[in-house]
């Protein structure tokens, strides 16, 4: 099927790969269909595009490539049951912030993330009453975390 | 707005949903929910909090991410 979007113009999207929010996502829409497009390819970005409204997408990474322990607080505070044998079956997305006031400082929303079943295409913005999370986590440190980490596994 | 008067202990229902007060003192309440899992109970200040993000992260431009491209991909 093709869904027109206004950053991507007209798009040809499996109809299989639609995900339906049933309780939608805060503020933006109420029950909503959404489709992953890849940002570019080898890039961990995505765009969590909407089918029905054009202007409305979302950049979003998975926060478990930098902060793996994350996915405890994600299973613990799911709607879905989720353990350790169907943990594969979900993703996990955070929803990235660029503030316009300053773009360097990119965000990650780890208060409210995204889980898809991918089984049954169902989503839903969940929040993580567990923790401290935040919707504005600067991403800056936990990268700079990740390659330090790389890095000395590297040097060893 | 509905407002009903309780004491410490007592309920209402809102729908299936029990809000019961399990605490008072001073200007600090405390209030038990009996909700099924299905329903998302969240303190309203985080709710306005990650409504803001969400419409502000809605609004993002491609070109934004060419600010980080060698930062992140």
């Amino acid at each position: 099927m093709k869904i027109d979007t206004t950053r991507f113009g007209t798009i040809e999207i499996d109809e299989k790969e639609v995900i339906n929010f049933p309780d939608g996502i805060i503020g933006i829409s109420v029950n909503a269909n959404f489709v992953l497009v890849p940002h570019k390819p080898g890039s961990p970005l995505m765009w969590l595009q909407s089918v029905t409204e054009p202007a409305i997408a979302f950049i979003v990474m998975n926060p478990l490539m930098f902060l793996p322990e994350y996915v405890r607080d994600v299973i613990r505070n799911s709607p879905w049951r989720i353990d350790d044998d169907t943990c594969g079956d979900f993703s996990i997305y955070g929803i990235v912030i660029i503030p316009k006031e300053d773009k360097t400082n990119i965000q990650i929303n780890l208060l409210a993330p995204i889980v898809i079943n991918k089984k049954d295409k169902q989503g839903a913005q969940i929040v993580i009453q567990t923790g401290n999370y935040k919707v504005d986590e600067p991403v800056a440190p936990y990268v700079k975390r990740m390659t330090e980490s790389l890095m000395n596994k590297h040097n060893k | 707005m509905l407002i009903l008067s309780r004491k410490k202990d007592e309920s209402i229902m809102v729908g299936d949903i029990e809000v019961k007060i399990t605490s008072v003192g001073g200007d600090h309440v405390k209030i038990g929910i009996n909700a099924p899992k299905s329903v998302p109970v969240y303190r309203k200040e985080i709710y306005d909090a990650i409504l803001a993000q969400n419409q502000a992260a809605a609004n993002v431009d491609v070109d934004d991410l060419d600010v980080f491209s060698d930062f992140i991909p």
